[in-house]
């Protein structure tokens, strides 16, 4: 039987040099479980958005509950495999969400789709942290995400609010993966989690930044940019990680030019021209910079 | 100068900070450039044509990564992009653009360089020769997907001479992955086309079924060298791989994202594996999102491909036992 999280097909990888019998039958189960289960919640979900008058609403909401019930007596029948227990965790996740939405599409109980999300958000919020599976992990920071998107549009904030909240947000989730593993000693974030973290962040910054940059300038936005590109560079630094130390070199390069366009907007093209010179000669020193970072890092290793 | 910064490896963000400063330049530099030959298109095309040319040399003669990722690819790209919208003239520009990338593919002193040239002479290639008036996007898809299709095999198949190559040499891998996630972008676009025809209509599942087909062939491709490792007879292998392309028969584009990823795989490029992977979710919403099938179809579709994926790897894990 073979270990996904010990004997992990993709980390063994070597570029250019063609993959073992044994690497291949891993990666083949790898793929086959979470591409059967992807498949499966997909169709799920494509079933009742369909939204079939011929069935029953019992017999609907029975298929949801028995799909449910069987994930979760999967996830206990193979206790002793780690990976497929938290891909059945993850599946049930899924399927609250589709039972909500179900019980909104018969009973017509006119809930925002805000509480939609909120609602799947509380409800699976004890799984997610039974299950500590990184792709469970990205799927309730995204819920996280769209349930605050949804209530900002739903409470008609202003634009600026909006994108507060959803950085606030982001922010929060990033400071929590970062933190708290050492705090409880559980099982740390991988690189590729944390990247697609900060990088949700900084789109949400650099949209908030381009937005505001071309109207009055908005103190917030700089304030949150500044704190994003703090964590980025702290970050980085910290463990180790270029790109996301990269990351927050760009958005302190947008956080200037945020600055220098809204200051230079209404004036004429000689302003404009000493705005792109300054942007390069920013652009060129950051890239210097990085360049003597990536070198003490190789020094250090 | 040159010399000592061979061995350093910049770092990504490295090089994308310095290709933004290089962009911001040659825009600037091209804008002065366009203010003093807007009179007359021709002589500005040369121009720039010329600086392209000027900055493939300086890579063969100067071999630092930060002049590279600096200013050779931003002017190059800049220069060309710039030349291709400069005129109203359909064919002069996209001659001279071919051109220049073209000698670059034999004048560029790295790798990358030839690589970005290859792909823009490949690129402007349909701009030539097809006609003004004809309808571009159907052929251009057609001969992209054709094209690329073809390279990226070649590439796999023949890897042991096509790795000698200067144009090739150590980027191999990174060109297999290009060279394939171009092709499925373009037959992606193609299918878009396609959907309108009148021939194509309702052959949906003949599609996927054909695409299914083609991963299938390449999987038992791969997977004979081994099947007598895997204790398993040939047979019992075809059968997986046959199985495996039924359970992705559902859509054409997600049977491309599979075959990306069982190609990447192979490669050992993790980068790939990372670009298929999104591919395939970008297939999926494509999928979910399309209109010419009904969601009752969708949803029977990716449920019976779902069973198949699952029965295939409870029967995997019984026989590694």
């Amino acid at each position: 039987m073979i270990n996904f999280i010990d004997d992990n097909p993709f980390s063994q990888m070597k570029l250019g040099e063609a993959p073992s019998a044994r690497t291949w039958m891993r990666f083949l189960q790898t793929s086959l479980l979470v591409l059967g289960v992807g498949f499966l919640l997909s169709g799920i979900i494509s079933f009742f958005a369909y939204n079939w008058d011929d069935m029953h609403h019992f017999v609907k909401m029975g298929i949801v509950a028995a799909l449910l019930l069987a994930a979760f007596g999967l996830s206990f029948a193979v206790g002793h495999n780690q990976f497929v227990r938290q891909v059945c965790i993850t599946a049930m996740c899924v399927l609250v969400g589709v039972f909500l939405a179900l019980v909104g599409q018969i009973y017509q109980t006119g809930a925002d789709s805000y509480s939609l999300f909120l609602c799947w958000g509380i409800c699976i919020v004890a799984w997610v942290f039974i299950a500590n599976f990184p792709p469970l992990w990205l799927i309730f920071a995204v819920i996280s995400l769209l349930t605050s998107i949804l209530a900002c549009k739903q409470f008609g904030l202003p634009f600026h609010s909006q994108y507060m909240i959803n950085a606030m947000v982001c922010l929060s989730f990033i400071y929590a993966f970062w933190l708290l593993p050492k705090a409880v000693k559980s099982m740390p974030m991988p690189k590729w989690f944390m990247v697609v973290l900060f990088i949700l962040l900084g789109g949400i910054c650099i949209v908030f930044d381009v937005l505001t940059a071309f109207k009055d300038l908005y103190i917030g936005a700089l304030v949150i940019t500044a704190l994003a590109c703090a964590t980025c560079l702290i970050y980085g630094e910290s463990k180790n990680n270029i790109s996301i130390f990269a990351l927050g070199f760009l958005l302190l390069l947008f956080e200037l030019d945020t600055i220098l366009v809204s200051v230079t907007f209404r004036h004429d093209n000689f302003f404009a021209t000493l705005l792109q010179t300054a942007l390069i000669s920013l652009a060129s020193l950051f890239a210097i910079c990085m360049v003597v970072v990536h070198k003490k890092n190789k020094n250090k290793k | 100068m040159g010399n000592n910064e061979t061995n350093i490896q910049l770092s990504l963000g490295s090089r994308v900070l310095l290709t933004l400063a290089g962009c911001l330049v040659s825009s600037l530099i091209s804008s002065f450039l366009l203010f003093v030959f807007s009179s007359s298109s021709w002589k500005w095309c040369l121009v720039l044509g010329c600086i392209s040319l000027g900055v493939c040399l300086l890579t063969s003669r100067v071999k630092s990564e930060s002049l590279q990722y600096g200013v050779s690819y931003p002017a190059f790209l800049t220069c060309l992009i710039l030349v291709g919208f400069s005129s109203h003239e359909y064919q002069f520009p996209m001659v001279l653009n071919f051109l220049v990338a073209g000698l670059t593919v034999f004048l560029a002193g790295n790798n990358e360089l030839r690589q970005l040239a290859l792909f823009v002479s490949i690129g402007t290639l349909p701009f030539i020769v097809l006609d003004k008036n004809m309808t571009i996007l159907p052929v251009m898809c057609l001969f992209f997907s054709v094209l690329y299709v073809v390279l990226c095999a070649s590439c796999h198949f023949f890897s042991d001479k096509v790795r000698s190559l200067p144009v090739i040499g150590d980027n191999l891998n990174v060109l297999r992955f290009s060279t394939l996630f171009f092709a499925m972008v373009e037959t992606s676009r193609m299918f878009v086309y396609a959907s309108e025809i009148t021939l194509f209509k309702n052959c949906y599942i003949i599609v996927g079924i054909v695409f299914a087909l083609m991963v299938c062939a390449m999987g038992i491709y791969l997977l004979r060298n081994h099947v007598q490792t895997l204790s398993l007879s040939f047979y019992v292998g075809e059968g997986l791989v046959v199985l495996m392309a039924l359970a992705i028969a559902a859509d054409a584009q997600i049977s491309l994202a599979i075959l990306a990823l069982i190609f990447t795989f192979y490669a050992s490029d993790k980068r790939g594996l990372v670009l298929s992977i999104i591919f395939l979710l970008l297939a999926l919403v494509m999928f979910y999102y399309s209109t010419e099938i009904s969601l009752l179809y969708k949803s029977i579709s990716l449920m019976v491909s779902g069973a198949i994926c699952l029965s295939l790897f409870y029967f995997l894990k019984r026989i590694s036992k």
